[in-house]
């Protein structure tokens, strides 16, 4: 059984690098993190500073050269890629800054993604009732439940990162991580994705929030500066 | 739900479906009509030959026919046996012809001569009398009872040459007008010297029926007459003291035996039955008889026609192999162009295999579409072919098959759709090849670096 304040997600020794021309640039230097269950975490630094890299790894969007991700007790990089997939899909969600849908579907299928790719085609065409009452859900505690037809293209970005939202939090995942989910809207918008990430963190809900915005990680119970690829 | 989105939304994809439509469609149609005709000229070439024909390449012939042929009576593995005698003449002093002796009711009995005739009534047994005219434009003509007996039965485009046609003779079921054949042969005796008159044997034969065998070489060559009157024309009836020759056996085998297992007991029947003949002495004409299946009798007019078809085969083979590399190159762009959308789809947990079935049910969707399409428009150009090529003629002067040349007279129309099962298969699943490697590559893509793509 879970308890609040028990570790969910810890990180010793991260490191990563990326090849720019001839060089390798080292953007994560050895970051130690520890997060807790029903916590809400924001981590700031400048622009550059490997946030976005940091959240990626996290969760399980990309790898590091060194260190560990334990998650739930299990270092997730030691796992075979169908576990990796599997808590992707099921115990990680992730909004990013640029929302990030399919322009080809709908709200409502966008935020059933997560429950589509789980699934056989069969598991699918038994589970899909249930499914789309989920996702039907979800859509309606975001305020977007007569969006849910509507194709990316013709909703504000607002209502888009509301899509993702609804999207990352479908599958009810242990972890939330948001990069910059403020980013790309006016202060209005901005709001009511805070407020949603509010609420749901007063529900429970672990989140890992990036943002430069020291407004926005104002919401969050703990700040962390990453600077120089390490959390100081 | 991504599939079936990705397929109707992406133009590209239609022009993918297009390209295995067209492959299949020109596969199946050429694949019908050439196995069609090879299949056409094979029944033709057999019907027209029998099963098994004993003979021997020199016009001399070889004696000794009718005693083979109560040997294989004995021996009950034929239906029905004939001799014949092929020789060259002139018709009408001007046009070269083939001569073909035959006992017509057994030459009936071995091949589908019977069928090929277009004026005998049906449950009649042909031969070779000239109708008795009830009707008759020039009323002062009537030929004797022994000319009625020198029937010839040209085949339908020698008659042609000389300007007569089958309508221009017969009208409401009877012969309008006798028709003379003059015909002038070389008579050669047993030891391959010509004989006889030193103009050549000539002969009024009369227009009794034509046959349509189907075979362009035969029909516009071939002049049948009776095998008796030919055999005594060419000197090969016995008048030099030697024994009478035929130039071939044409032998339809008993249904219980297969062509295979005929062949070989003839052969063995043959080469006893010249055991026999050498211990009498008269051998000389026998050493050189070959006795051959309908197939290697027929070879060169069945041979080209084969192998035309198995080119064919190969070239569309490569063809198809074009389409699978548009629809590979259409599935790379579109992966390419998709690249960010499998990102999207990965990062809420899609695997590799799950992104890579996006691609690979795409290309499944694509050349089923593509398939079936194809099937349909092929079948139905197979099905109209002759109508096609009607038109094409009426319009353009352009024939598609001329029979001349395709020694055929009408372009075969029958789809076999079990081949046609085949093509769509093989389309399909070439389909699905032309965007493995896509869909691979999509599998095996960095969320992270997809995601970033603008």
């Amino acid at each position: 059984m879970a308890h609040k304040n028990e570790t969910i997600l810890s990180v010793r020794n991260l490191q990563k690098s990326y090849s720019v021309g001839r060089t390798r640039q080292q953007v994560l230097r050895g970051v130690n993190l520890r997060i807790r269950r029903g916590e809400f975490v924001a981590i700031m630094g400048a622009s550059g500073s490997g946030k976005s890299t940091l959240l990626h790894i996290l969760g399980l969007l990309d790898r590091p050269d060194k260190g560990e991700v334990i998650f739930e007790g299990h270092n997730v990089y030691e796992q075979k890629q169908t576990v990796q997939d599997r808590i992707r899909n099921r115990d990680i969600g992730f909004v990013f800054q640029f929302y990030h849908l399919l322009p080809e579907l709908n709200t409502e299928e966008n935020v059933l993604l997560p429950l589509m790719v789980e699934s056989s085609v069969l598991r699918w065409l038994r589970h899909r009732k249930k499914a789309r009452q989920q996702a039907r859900d979800i859509i309606e505690a975001v305020g977007l439940k007569n969006q849910s037809r509507q194709r990316p293209a013709t909703l504000s970005g607002g209502e888009r990162q509301r899509t993702a939202l609804a999207r990352a939090l479908v599958q009810k995942p242990k972890l939330l991580l948001a990069d910059e989910p403020t980013g790309n809207l006016d202060s209005a918008a901005g709001k009511v994705i805070l407020e949603l990430l509010g609420q749901r963190n007063r529900s429970g809900q672990t989140i890992v929030m990036v943002t430069h915005d020291i407004m926005v990680a104002e919401l969050a119970d703990r700040k962390l500066q990453l600077k120089d690829g390490l959390i100081i | 739900m991504l599939i079936w989105r990705y397929f109707l939304k992406k133009h590209i994809a239609f022009i993918a479906i297009i390209a295995v439509m067209l492959v299949v469609m020109m596969v199946l149609v050429v694949l019908s009509i050439m196995s069609g005709l090879v299949e056409r000229v094979r029944l033709q070439n057999h019907h027209w030959s029998g099963d098994i024909i004993i003979s021997r390449d020199s016009m001399v012939g070889f004696p000794f026919y009718d005693e083979f042929i109560a040997q294989l009576d004995k021996n009950n593995i034929i239906e029905a046996a004939t001799p014949t005698i092929k020789t060259f003449g002139l018709v009408n002093s001007r046009n070269p012809v083939q001569l073909l002796g035959i006992r017509i009711r057994d030459f009936c009995q071995v091949t589908n001569f019977a069928d090929t005739l277009q004026h005998q009534p049906s449950g009649t047994i042909p031969d070779f009398t000239v109708a008795d005219l009830t009707y008759v434009k020039d009323s002062d003509r009537r030929l004797t009872d022994r000319q009625r007996k020198h029937g010839c039965i040209p085949g339908i485009y020698t008659l042609s040459r000389d300007n007569f046609s089958r309508n221009t003779l017969w009208y409401d079921g009877k012969l309008l007008t006798y028709l003379p054949f003059d015909i002038t042969v070389f008579g050669i005796n047993s030891k391959g010297v010509l004989t006889g008159s030193e103009t050549g044997e000539y002969r009024k034969f009369w227009y009794v029926d034509d046959s349509d065998s189907g075979l362009i070489d035969v029909d516009s060559s071939t002049i049948y007459v009776d095998f008796n009157q030919l055999q005594k024309l060419c000197w090969m009836n016995g008048t030099d003291g030697k024994p009478k020759r035929a130039g071939e056996i044409r032998i339809k085998l008993s249904r219980h035996i297969t062509l295979a297992q005929g062949y070989l007991q003839i052969k063995k029947l043959w080469m006893k039955f010249i055991d026999e003949i050498k211990m009498s002495g008269q051998d000389e004409l026998l050493g050189d008889v070959k006795i051959e299946t309908w197939k290697q009798y027929r070879r060169s007019h069945i041979g080209p026609m084969e192998r035309e078809k198995s080119l064919m085969i190969v070239i569309f083979c490569l063809i198809g192999l074009v389409a699978v590399f548009i629809v590979f190159a259409i599935f790379y762009m579109i992966v390419t162009e998709k690249i960010k959308d499998l990102g999207i789809v990965k990062s809420v947990g899609g695997t590799g295999w799950g992104v890579s079935q996006i691609f690979l049910g795409y290309g499944l969707l694509v050349g089923l579409a593509g398939a079936l399409m194809g099937i349909i428009l092929g079948s139905s150009i197979v099905l109209h072919s002759n109508d096609i090529d009607a038109w094409l003629n009426k319009h353009f002067g352009f024939q598609l098959w001329p029979p001349d040349i395709y020694a055929i007279d009408k372009i075969p129309d029958v789809v076999d759709y079990r081949q046609a099962f085949v093509i769509a298969l093989v389309a399909i699943l070439a389909s699905v090849a032309g965007a493995f490697l896509p869909a691979r590559r999509a599998a095996r893509l960095g969320i992270v670096e997809t995601l970033q793509v603008d």
